[in-house]
């Protein structure tokens, strides 16, 4: 039968139709499914990405800057637990000089701290880690002029090789100051100005006013004659306040836990900017919990490590780091052996132990898991926000330069070279 | 009549078989995000494994020279203790000097992360891993008092040794293949006048 001229190309059947949509769906399902496997896939391997990377800054960051904590230090002066009196610094000629570190009565120096040791850790949240070591790259020769109590100058260009002073020293910033001529003295002293370059022959700094017993603000021994004699350098102390700190949307610091905020690992270095507030730096972030506890080596039980059993708080007693042993506390000359070394003091910690929770950077969203796991001292905490992954990052940092016997000076130079290690 | 012809679309069959390319293509590309996990699995692993080992070198080092973990215990891998034959990757066990057992060994406290039967374990450590257990890391060192020819290490020549080679491995699998982080560290023998 020939088909009609007047019929156009037919159309579906309802049958050809019903297939047809049925296919239709079905493909579409199952690129539906493709695309939220492939978002899964994407968005917990960017988690696992970002917590990794997290958790390795971090963990990075603390290690490298602990590992050389207490160079050119004296070691009761390194880990900063709060006001500790009496601190002995074998400083010549008077030799045993005892100061107070870690904060004084008016909070001018040393970081945050409402109860010594306590204040640095936590069995409920984040413990804090504070610890200080001079700059290996920053050595810069005294001008030859005596310091008054609230000035001091340094060269500037130092030799004619050398360059001027390229970067400012912020207010805030410890220095060492160390004379080299006949018995050496040296003192602390606290930037108050952030100094800039400038062209000159000399470079001053004013200095915060301080008491000769407080760290780091000893500006009455620089009246030492020993200062003038032209055979005196310059160091710069770093430190670093180690902490978890947890923001709202807004940029608000909140308590820890807090919901819908984030948390990151903070560091102070104790500067302060041109209002004078401290400068904070971000570490990373995304640090949900950061423990610490510390390895001191005791008489009867080889070594003892303080402030990792969960929740027994770190005590200001022989039962933890101790202020104040009743043996006194060990000074440089003090033998290996001695059982002076072998208490609790914060000069005795040989290592300390890092543990970090990262977490990721948003909560899956078919998750409610609000576990926290449990990290040094710190049980399992089910208060955490809920739907993140999180992850565990363990490690223990040894500190050499703790165990040194004797204060350790480069030798005086024309400071060319800017550095004050590899001795003389 | 064949006028009309050119115009006609696609025919079912043929957005079938587009779809299915498409689909094959789109497969492949989460193919691609599983290796990538796998990848970053591995990454994670060598990050743990490195923190692990630094852990054990740096509670080493706060030992005293004398310390009974620090004794030469198994001789036959002196010439090799940093494990340059990968041994650590193929044998099990492993030949090690100390594995997990000797860090209480004669009761001595351990500071470092806490393996299996202490008080508070951390999850990824094993004693020894099942095999095929995925996120379990073993950690073994080797002491050596020897150079890589079998002489003592004595560069003064007194007969008394300088130190003692140390290497830590931590060991973990990927799958059912091992993999390992080496640390070489060397300590001083206090006893040994220069």
């Amino acid at each position: 039968m020939m088909r009609s001229p007047f019929r156009p190309a037919r159309g579906f059947t309802l049958v050809e139709l019903l297939i047809g949509v049925v296919v239709a769906t079905l493909t579409m399902a199952a690129a539906i499914t493709l695309l939220i496997a492939q978002k899964r896939a994407f968005q917990g391997s960017s988690a696992d990405r970002a917590e990794q990377e997290a958790g390795r800054m971090a963990l990075e960051h603390i290690s490298d800057n602990l590992r050389q904590a207490a160079y050119g230090i004296e070691p009761p002066m390194v880990f900063d637990f709060g006001y500790m009196a009496n601190v002995p610094m074998d400083r010549a000629p008077a030799g045993g000089v005892p100061v107070n570190f870690g904060g004084d009565a008016s909070g001018k120096s040393g970081f945050p701290c409402a109860t010594p040791v306590t204040c640095r850790d936590s069995i409920v949240q984040p413990d804090e880690l504070a610890f200080q070591y001079r700059d290996p790259y920053f050595n810069r020769p005294l001008a030859a002029a005596t310091p008054n109590s609230l000035t001091i100058s340094l060269l500037n260009p130092i030799t004619a090789a050398a360059q001027p002073l390229t970067q400012p020293i912020p207010a805030g910033q410890v220095l060492q100051v160390v004379c080299y001529s006949g018995d050496m003295v040296w003192a602390y002293v606290t930037v108050s100005q952030t100094v800039n370059p400038a062209a000159g022959a000399t470079v001053t700094i004013p200095l915060q006013a301080g008491s000769n017993l407080d760290y780091p603000h000893q500006n009455q021994t620089l009246t030492d004659t020993c200062f003038n004699s032209g055979q005196a350098a310059v160091f710069k102390v770093n430190r670093f306040h180690y902490f978890v700190q947890s923001y709202d949307v807004n940029g608000n610091v909140v308590p820890w836990e807090t919901p819908g905020s984030r948390p990151y690992l903070m560091l102070d270095q104790g500067l302060l900017d041109a209002n004078n507030n401290a400068v904070l730096n971000v570490v990373a972030p995304d640090v949900e919990d950061l423990q610490v506890s510390y390895v001191v080596p005791l008489a009867a039980a080889g070594a003892q490590l303080l402030g990792s059993t969960p929740n027994v708080q770190l005590t200001n007693s022989a039962g933890g780091i101790d202020l104040a042993p009743a043996l006194g506390p060990p000074v440089y000359s003090t033998p290996s052996l001695s059982p002076l070394r072998a208490t609790g003091y914060p000069a005795n910690i040989r290592a300390v132990g890092v543990t970090l929770v990262v977490r990721s950077p948003n909560p899956d969203p078919n998750s409610s898991d609000p576990t926290v796991p449990a990290a040094g001292n710190r049980p399992v905490s089910l208060n955490g926000q809920p739907g993140y992954r999180r992850m565990l990052f363990e490690t223990s940092v040894a500190v050499p330069n703790m165990a040194s016997a004797a204060p350790y000076f480069p030798a005086i130079g024309n400071g060319a070279d800017q550095l004050n290690v590899g001795g003389g | 009549m064949s006028a009309r012809r050119n115009e006609r679309g696609t025919t079912l069959v043929e957005a079938l078989v587009a779809m299915a390319i498409l689909m094959v293509g789109a497969v492949g590309t989460l193919g691609l995000h599983y290796q990538g996990q796998r990848m970053e699995l591995e990454a994670r692993g060598i990050t743990r494994a490195t923190a692990i080992a630094q852990d054990l070198m740096s509670q080493i080092q706060t030992w005293p020279y004398a310390d009974p973990r620090l004794a030469d215990a198994n001789a036959a891998n002196d010439g090799d203790f940093s494990d340059n034959a990968f041994a650590f990757e193929t044998q099990t066990p492993p030949p090690f000097d100390h594995a997990e057992a000797d860090l209480t060994l004669n009761g001595l406290s351990w500071n470092g992360i806490q393996g299996p039967g202490s008080a508070n374990p951390v999850s990824y450590i094993g004693a020894p891993c099942a095999a095929g257990t995925q996120s379990c890391y073993e950690r073994y060192w080797n002491v050596s008092q020897t150079n890589a020819d079998g002489s003592l290490i004595d560069s003064n020549g007194n007969g008394v040794p300088d130190g003692v080679h140390i290497a830590v491995l931590v060991r973990w699998q990927e799958g059912t293949t091992w993999h390992r982080i080496v640390l070489v560290g060397f300590m001083v023998n206090p006893l040994d006048t220069l």
